[in-house]
């Protein structure tokens, strides 16, 4: 297992289930029963996920078969996807779903290294026209839309 | 038989075997991705097939789940890179032949014994699901009650290595599901005064974030670009002889039986029926030492049973609501959408509905064999696309799936911290599909629970005297063992 991570979501979990238990409080008696009892069971199992890292043997991890130990995480590119994931869903309400994806594909891809302008030319248009045939015009599926489209 | 006639009539319309064609296509391409998987193509189609008509819409998530279980054979045989969990074992004896010059029949056997496993699967869902159906009327809140939690802890204890984990992730779904208004009462419970959440966590966007936006950010945490392994040439005929079929007909029916079995059982997925079916083939064959060298009977061991899980996964859906893997849970969103609620009245009002679904799985099952055979050697070239151009199409697909529902931008950041959740979950080793059942099956857990409750003036001692009820008791038992052994095995 992983000792550090699950010290650290024992926490954050032990934190939410506080959290969670105040604000039942203030629910009537026969709402609040079956959420209270969930969340101290929830509390109870993270009581022995948190002892359990503490435990003295350990399990020799598993290989997974995906893990590749030559690659290591890139910490910046894990977070450099969730920030402009993050701004691509808060920029498609204002500016436009599909001007929006054109711009969030292209810039992704460079972020991530692809750095051969067909791919990038290429690639944004031609599955952003996809998007939009496929549902503005044949499934009629409504997409955010802005200032722009 | 009306209604199977009337099922066949609806498939046989040309705007539905397109349908069933291109989410066969699309399924294997998914499938033969590395990274991808049968849950993340079925989650990303179901909003799409929230405009279509339900038969359309559901016909092509079968053909999505069982093309996407067969892809993974190809690249596992072809690239030793198993595309999802269930082709593992194909890979095993798969990429040997491959290794021998024979990746013609290998994948010819993978996909005859996948087009045979999913086949068999989809009759046993036609014969075993109506009558399933007709008992779940003598289901109450009781047997519901226990059923929904059952589900929970059957896929805990089966597809979670560290069980108490499992658990937490199930437990903290359920906690989650208690979002919004609590219909008895009215209170509005955890909606932190957002519109979004007064009718509970959305299914399907906090699905698609678990399941898709999750797995995006997983493929592109390493800078591992494409496949870095050079493709073997097919030079062989990949259509299987005479004398092959001889010596894999015992071991597909019996592997689709198990695929079958398994996919019913909930929790119990490609996986487990995969392995289960390779090590019951080399139990039984008089020439074992061959297995894990390039034996067509561990081949075909392995890809009839993955695809045998298809059908068998849909029978506790389709009947008492309970997914039988993660797949399946989708598909239940995708039910939903359409106002589709499992149960008997699926056979019933909705009968033409479920029986096209079932009789689609055929035709899918039979445009996978023709796919199959005649473009394994293209398919392979998907797994070539390199991950850093695949994640944003995939984030931008989940985008636009998880808004398309309630046209809400507020579900789109659900999405997205659903996503963060999961990929974090991912990262340390807890499973999601106990999540995913906690959110689907929580509401039911509770509404049941309190009938119960009701029924019995505050005691839930009189389920005892219930029979149906005592055997799902025993079987919560039964799957809380399991998971007790895996803990004691993890501390040892």
């Amino acid at each position: 297992m992983k000792r550090t991570g699950d010290k650290i979501i024992s926490v954050v979990l032990f934190i939410f289930c506080a959290l969670y238990f105040y604000l039942s409080l203030s629910f009537s008696v026969q709402s609040r029963a079956y959420p209270q009892a969930t969340i101290v069971l929830l509390f109870f199992l993270l009581i022995l996920l948190f002892l359990s890292t503490f435990s003295k043997k350990k399990k020799l991890s598993t290989i997974k078969v995906n893990e590749n130990n030559k690659d290591k995480v890139i910490l910046s590119r894990v977070v450099g996807v969730i920030f402009i994931t993050l701004l691509f869903i808060f920029l498609i309400g204002k500016i436009g779903f599909y001007i929006t994806t054109e711009f969030f594909l292209v810039g992704t891809m460079y972020f991530l290294g692809i750095r051969s302008y067909k791919i990038l030319l290429l690639v944004p248009s031609g599955f952003t026209l996809l998007l939009f045939i496929g549902f503005k015009l044949l499934l009629e599926v409504s997409t955010p839309t802005g200032i722009l489209f | 038989m009306a209604e199977i006639l009337m099922g066949i009539k609806n498939v046989f319309l040309f705007s539905n075997i397109a349908i069933i064609c291109m989410g066969t296509i699309f399924g294997i391409a998914v499938g033969a991705m590395p990274g991808l998987s049968a849950t993340m193509g079925v989650a990303l189609l179901v909003p799409i097939t929230f405009k279509m008509n339900p038969i359309t819409g559901l016909c092509m998530l079968g053909a999505v789940y069982c093309g996407a279980v067969y892809g993974g054979s190809i690249t596992a045989i072809l690239l030793r890179t198993p595309g999802t969990p269930g082709n593992i074992t194909t890979s095993w004896d798969g990429y040997e032949m491959t290794k021998k010059g024979l990746a013609g029949k290998a994948l010819g056997i993978s996909t005859v014994s996948s087009f045979f496993g999913g086949t068999f699967s989809a009759l046993a869902l036609l014969l075993i699901a109506p009558p399933l159906a007709e008992f779940s009327l003598r289901f109450g809140p009781p047997e519901r009650f226990l059923l929904a939690v059952f589900g929970i802890t059957i896929i805990v204890s089966l597809c979670s290595e560290y069980p108490i984990k499992g658990f937490i992730a199930g437990v903290l779904g359920i906690v989650l599901a208690t979002t919004g208004i609590d219909l008895a009462v009215g209170d509005l419970r955890f909606t932190f005064g957002q519109l979004g959440l007064f009718d509970g966590i959305p299914e399907l966007p906090s699905l698609i974030g678990l399941v898709s936006l999750s797995q995006a950010i997983l493929i592109i945490e390493k800078n591992s670009g494409k496949i870095q392994v050079t493709q073997a040439k097919i030079k062989d005929s990949i259509l299987p002889k005479i004398e092959d079929y001889k010596k894999i007909w015992k071991t597909i029916l019996r592997s689709s039986i198990i695929g079958t079995i398994i996919g019913i059982i909930p929790g119990a997925g490609t996986t487990t029926a995969s392995f289960i079916s390779y090590n019951e083939a080399k139990r039984s064959s008089n020439n074992n030492k061959e297995f894990g060298k390039g034996s067509i009977i561990a081949l075909s061991s392995s890809e009839s049973s993955n695809n045998a899980v298809t059908g068998g996964s849909l029978v506790p859906l389709l009947t008492l609501g309970i997914p039988g893997n993660a797949v399946s849970a989708i598909f239940l969103g995708g039910l939903l959408i359409h106002g589709l609620i499992p149960g008997p009245e699926l056979f019933t009002k909705y009968g033409e509905v479920t029986y096209t679904l079932m009789i689609s799985l055929f035709f899918a099952n039979i445009a996978l064999l023709v796919f199959g055979l005649l473009g394994a050697k293209l398919f392979v070239n998907v797994a070539k696309v390199e991950t850093n151009i695949l994640s944003p199409l995939i984030i931008s697909l989940s985008v636009l799936g998880s808004y398309a529902m309630r046209n809400s931008i507020f579900d789109v950041f659900l999405m997205f911290c659903f996503g963060i959740i999961g990929y974090v979950m991912e990262k340390n080793d807890y499973p999601t599909a106990p999540m995913i059942l906690g959110i689907i099956l929580g509401p039911i857990v509770e509404s049941e629970l309190r009938r119960s409750l009701s029924i019995f003036r505050g005691s839930l001692l009189p389920i005892f005297t219930r029979p149906i009820c005592v055997i799902f008791v025993i079987l919560i038992i039964y799957s809380l063992y399991i998971s007790f052994k895996k803990i004691v095995a993890n501390k040892d």
